[in-house]
C-alpha cells in the first residue's frame, strides 16, 4: 500500500507540470441543439454513437425532455394508451446538458454564438437547429379561450383532455389534415360527437391525393363523423368571451362562410404547422419556410448577397427545408415522424464531417396514420403526385397499394391494411411505370386500373 | 446540477467529525462525558422529531403531473454496466478515416508491378524431411526422384535445410535436389511449363453488353442503382427434363427395357447395422431372424426403443414442440422483445433491419430475438423508427 514517493522537488515539479496541462487544456468542443426535440435526441445521439466527446447541451422551450408527440392525438386522446408511451429509447449515453424551458431567441453565425434570454450568449462549435414547427393559428380564432385548443405538444394535449374530461360531448375540429382526422377518429372511438370543418374536397387531399382521400373521406362518413368540407370558419363565439356570445349551452360558436354555424363544446383548430424560425430572424439565414439548408443539412448563409454554406450550422427536422435529391432540386421541408429522425442522424453525421464530406440526406419519407382502424401508410411524397393509380387490392375493402406518379416517374405509394406489400413499392420511387423492359424480361400483362 | 437541496452529494466528512469529537480529545475537567454533546451527530432511532404519519404526504399527482415527473424519459441516467460515466463508448471518431494499409509490392501474394506483369504465386515450398516419417528412407542421401515442377524460390538455401538423420547425433548436409527432369514428369503437368504463362488479369468487354437496361445520359434522373426494380425471373416452361438427370430410371414401359429392374434375380444385401439385433457378420446376406410367437417386428427396427439408438435424432420427429420461428439460432439469452399488444405490423422494422425481422404473408411478425451483434445496429435503428415504438431492447442492447 506503501507507494514509493519522489523527491520533493521532483514531486512539486510533476504537480506543476499537471496543473498547466489542466490550465492550457484545449475547450472541449460544444455542440449545441436548438429544440428538444426527437430529431435533436437523434443528433446528439447519433454524435455520441460517432466518438464525440465534446459536450452537448440542448436548449429547449417545453420543459420537458424529448418525448414521443405522435401517441398524442392517437392513443393519448383515445385513452387507450398511457403515458409511458411517449417514452424514446435512447441506446447511448447522451451525457448532455439540459437547458429546459429555455429559449433560443437569436443566433450570431459570424460569432458562433446562439443568444439566449437575458443577455446570455452560448458558443458552439456546431449548432444543430431543430425547433420544430408550431400549431398554425387561423385568423381571428380565439386561442385564448378554453374551449378552443391547438394540439401539438405535451401541454395542448393536457388541456384538451382535461377540457374533454369535462362534460364534452360535441367536438368540432377544424382542419383535415393528418392531425384532424386522427383526432376524429380518436374521438369518436371514445364516443364523443365530432364535427369536421374543412376547406379542401376531401380528407387530407393535400398528402395523399383526392382518390385515397376520398376513400378516407367514405371511412370518416360510415363512421358517422359529420363532415363539413369546402367551408371556412368566418366567426367565433365562445362562453368566456365578453363581447361574443355562442349559442346557450355550447361552448364555442363557429359561423362558416357558407352561412351555417356549428355549435360545440370544444373546438380543435388543426390547421398546419410553421416553422418556428421566428428566433432566427435577421440571423443571415434563409427562413422562408423553414431553415434553407443545402442537400447536406448545412444552413445556407447570406454572407452579403452570396449564398454560402454554414460549416458549422446544421438544420434537421420539421424546421428544415432541403433538397431531396431522391425527387429534385426543389427544397422543401417534410414533417413526417421517421424521417425527423433521420434527419437528426445525419445532421450529426454533417456536423461531424463538413459540407464538403458529407453525402446528401436522401432518404424516402414515411408516414403513417391509423383511423378507424384503417392502418394507413404512405412512402415517398404523394403529395407532389399528378397522378394516381391503384396498383393492387380493392379499395372496397381497404386492403390496397396506391402509386402516385409525376410525369410518369413514381414519387409515392400508399397502402391501406397493407404494410408489407409497400416495400416493394418503396424501391419503386423515382423510376418511371413506363420504363422499357429490358430484353429477357416478361412484358407486363394487364395494365393498372385507374381508380 | 446545482442542487443545494439536502446537499446531499457532498460526502460526510467523518475525519472531520471525528477530529471535532470530543471522543478524539481527552475529556475537559468539567465535562460530563454521558451527555451528548453539541456536535454528536443524533441517534437516529432516539432522536424522532415527530411522529411517523406527519411526514409530508407522498405527492400523488393526477396522470399530467406524474407526466412532468415521469415523462419525458431521462436518456443515459441508467448507463449500461460495460460504460464508464464519462466518455462514450466506442473509440474517438475522426475523419476522414486512414487510408487502408497497403502492402508493399512484392510482399503481397502477387507481385504488383504493371497489371501484365503478374506472376504466378510460388508454391509452398516441399515439405521438411521429418525423420520421424516413416515413410521416408532413413538412409536416403538422395531424395525421392523428382516428379513435380521445380520449387522456384526455396525457402532454405540450398544445402543448408534439406538433413537427413541417420542417427539424432549424425546429422549430414543432403546435397541439393538434381534438376527436374520434365521428361519424366507428370503426363498432365506440361511439358514446356517452365516459364509460366503470364496472366493479363481479365478481358475487358467491348460492344454493348447485352441483358442490361440502357441508362441514358440525358432525361429524367434515375435513382441509384440499389433501388433497381426487382423482376422475377421468367417462369420454368416445358416438362422437367428428368430423363437427362437419370437415365436409368426413366418411365417405365410396358416391356421389360433396360431401365427396368428384373426383381427375379437375387439382389445383393446391403450390410446393416452391426447391434445387439443383428447377428452375424455387416457383410452377406442377413440371417432370418426369429420374430417369435407374435410375429411382430422388434421394436428397435421402427425406431420405437431407446435402447439400441445410437445415431443422431431423425430429421424430423413430431413429438418436437416446433418453435413458429424455427429453433434460435445462437444460444444467447433474448435481447430483443416486441410486444404484440402494441405492433400494428406497419413494416418499418423490416424495412430498417430486413434480417432480423419479416412480416410474414400470414400477418405474423417474425424476428430474431437475438441477433448477431453486427446487425445490433440496424436493430437498434428499428427500434428507433417503429411507429407504435413496440420493439424493446433489453439492457440497452449495446
Amino acid at each position: 500500500m506503501t507507494r514509493p514517493r519522489p523527491r520533493p522537488d521532483i514531486a512539486h515539479a510533476l504537480a506543476r507540470v499537471g496543473w498547466a496541462r489542466i490550465e492550457h487544456r484545449p475547450r472541449p468542443h460544444s455542440v449545441v441543439i436548438a429544440g428538444a426535440g426527437i430529431a435533436g435526441l437523434r443528433a446528439a445521439e447519433r454524435l455520441r454513437e460517432r466518438g464525440f466527446d465534446g459536450q452537448i447541451v440542448f436548449v429547449g422551450e417545453e420543459p420537458h425532455k424529448p418525448y414521443n408527440r405522435t401517441p398524442l392525438s392517437k392513443q393519448l386522446l383515445a385513452r387507450t394508451g398511457r403515458l409511458g408511451d411517449l417514452k424514446l429509447p435512447v441506446f447511448s449515453d447522451l451525457d448532455a446538458i439540459w437547458r429546459l424551458g429555455t429559449r433560443a431567441l437569436g443566433l450570431d453565425v459570424a460569432r458562433n454564438r446562439l443568444l439566449l434570454a437575458r443577455g446570455e450568449e452560448v458558443e458552439y462549435d456546431g449548432l444543430v437547429i431543430a425547433t420544430g414547427v408550431e400549431a398554425r393559428h387561423l385568423p381571428g380564432t380565439p386561442l385564448w379561450s378554453d374551449h378552443v385548443w391547438t394540439l401539438r405538444d405535451m401541454t395542448d394535449a393536457r388541456g384538451l383532455s382535461r377540457r374533454l374530461a369535462d362534460g364534452a360531448r360535441h367536438i368540432a375540429v377544424i382542419g383535415t389534415g393528418f392531425i384532424g382526422c386522427e383526432i376524429a377518429s380518436s374521438l369518436r372511438g371514445r364516443g364523443l360527437d365530432v364535427t369536421v370543418i374543412g376547406r379542401g374536397g376531401a380528407l387530407m387531399s393535400s398528402a395523399i391525393g383526392k382518390q385515397v382521400g376520398g376513400l378516407m373521406t367514405r371511412l370518416h362518413r360510415n363512421n358517422q363523423v359529420a363532415l363539413l368540407l369546402g367551408r371556412n370558419p368566418v366567426r367565433w363565439a365562445t362562453a368566456d368571451s365578453l363581447t361574443e356570445r355562442p349559442r346557450s349551452g355550447a361552448g364555442v360558436s363557429i359561423w362558416l362562410d357558407d352561412g351555417g354555424r356549428v355549435d360545440a363544446d370544444v373546438a380543435v383548430v388543426a390547421v398546419g404547422a410553421l416553422p418556428a424560425t421566428r428566433w432566427l430572424q435577421g440571423s443571415g439565414l434563409d427562413v422562408t419556410d423553414g431553415v434553407l439548408t443545402g442537400p447536406t443539412t448545412h444552413a445556407v448563409y447570406m454572407d452579403g448577397t452570396t449564398p454560402v454554406l454554414a460549416p458549422s450550422v446544421v438544420a434537421a427536422g420539421d424546421v428544415a427545408r432541403w433538397p431531396n435529391l431522391l425527387f429534385d432540386w426543389t427544397p422543401r421541408r417534410v414533417e413526417h415522424w421517421i424521417t425527423a429522425s433521420e434527419h437528426g442522424q445525419a445532421a450529426a453525421d454533417a456536423l461531424l464531417l463538413g459540407p464538403d464530406q458529407a453525402s446528401a440526406f436522401t432518404p424516402t419519407p414515411r408516414f403513417w396514420t391509423e383511423q378507424f382502424g384503417v392502418r394507413l401508410q404512405g412512402v415517398g411524397r404523394p403529395g407532389l403526385a399528378d397522378a394516381c393509380c391503384l396498383a393492387e387490392g380493392s379499395t372496397k375493402s381497404l386492403e390496397f397499394v396506391a402509386v402516385y406518379t409525376r410525369q410518369g416517374v413514381v414519387v409515392g405509394a400508399v397502402s391501406a391494411n397493407a404494410g408489407v406489400r409497400l416495400l416493394e413499392y418503396a424501391d419503386l420511387i423515382g423510376w418511371p411505370l413506363d420504363a422499357p423492359t429490358p430484353a429477357g424480361m416478361p412484358a407486363p400483362r394487364t395494365p393498372m386500373a385507374t381508380v | 446540477m446545482a442542487s443545494t437541496a439536502g446537499n446531499d452529494n457532498q460526502p460526510h466528512d467523518f475525519r472531520q467529525t471525528a477530529w471535532d469529537s470530543r471522543w478524539m480529545r481527552p475529556p475537559s475537567p468539567g465535562e460530563d462525558l454521558r451527555q451528548p454533546g453539541p456536535r454528536t451527530p443524533p441517534d437516529p432511532g432516539f432522536t424522532v422529531t415527530g411522529p411517523a404519519w406527519s411526514l409530508p404526504p407522498e405527492p400523488s399527482p393526477g396522470e399530467w403531473q406524474a407526466a412532468s415527473a415521469t415523462s419525458p424519459p431521462v436518456p443515459g441516467q441508467s448507463p449500461p454496466p460495460g460504460s464508464g460515466p464519462s466518455g462514450p463508448a466506442g473509440p474517438p471518431w475522426s475523419w476522414p478515416p486512414s487510408p487502408p494499409s497497403v502492402l508493399p509490392p512484392g510482399e503481397g501474394r502477387v507481385s504488383a508491378g504493371s497489371p501484365g506483369d503478374w506472376r504466378m504465386v510460388p508454391p509452398p515450398p516441399p515439405p521438411r524431411f521429418d525423420e520421424s516419417h516413416p515413410s521416408w528412407p532413413r538412409d536416403a542421401i538422395a531424395p525421392v526422384p523428382f516428379t513435380g515442377p521445380a520449387p522456384v524460390p526455396s525457402v532454405l538455401p540450398p544445402g543448408e535445410g534439406r538433413v537427413s538423420a541417420g542417427s539424432p547425433g549424425d546429422w549430414r548436409m543432403v546435397p541439393s535436389p538434381p534438376p527436374p527432369r520434365f521428361d519424366e514428369a507428370h503426363p498432365s503437368w506440361p511439358r514446356d511449363a517452365i516459364a509460366p504463362v503470364p496472366f493479363t488479369g481479365p478481358v475487358p468487354v467491348t460492344g454493348t453488353v447485352t441483358g442490361s437496361m440502357p441508362i441514358p445520359a440525358t432525361g429524367p434522373r434515375y435513382p441509384f442503382a440499389s433501388q433497381a426494380t426487382h423482376v422475377d425471373p421468367a417462369p420454368m416452361t416445358g416438362p422437367v427434363p428428368t430423363a437427362g438427370l437419370a437415365p436409368s430410371l426413366g418411365p417405365a414401359r410396358s416391356d421389360t427395357g433396360p431401365g427396368v429392374v428384373v426383381p427375379s434375380s437375387s439382389l445383393p444385401v446391403p450390410a446393416e447395422r452391426t447391434g445387439p439385433l443383428a447377428t452375424g457378420a455387416g457383410t452377406g446376406p442377413r440371417p432370418a431372424m426369429g420374430t417369435g410367437p407374435l410375429d411382430v417386428t422388434p421394436l428397435a427396427r421402427l425406431g420405437g426403443s431407446a435402447v439400441g439408438r445410437q445415431a443422431g435424432r431423425p430429421a424430423f420427429q413430431p413429438n418436437l414442440r416446433r418453435r413458429p420461428g424455427g429453433p434460435r439460432r445462437r444460444s444467447e439469452p433474448a435481447v430483443v422483445s416486441v410486444d404484440n399488444n402494441r405492433c400494428h405490423l406497419y413494416a418499418i422494422c423490416q424495412q430498417e433491419a430486413p434480417s432480423s425481422f419479416l412480416l410474414a404473408d400470414d400477418h405474423r411478425l417474425y424476428y430474431d430475438a437475438s441477433p448477431p451483434s453486427h446487425q445490433m445496429a440496424s436493430v437498434r435503428q428499428a427500434a428507433r423508427l417503429c411507429p407504435m415504438q413496440a420493439i424493446t431492447l433489453e439492457n440497452g442492447a449495446r
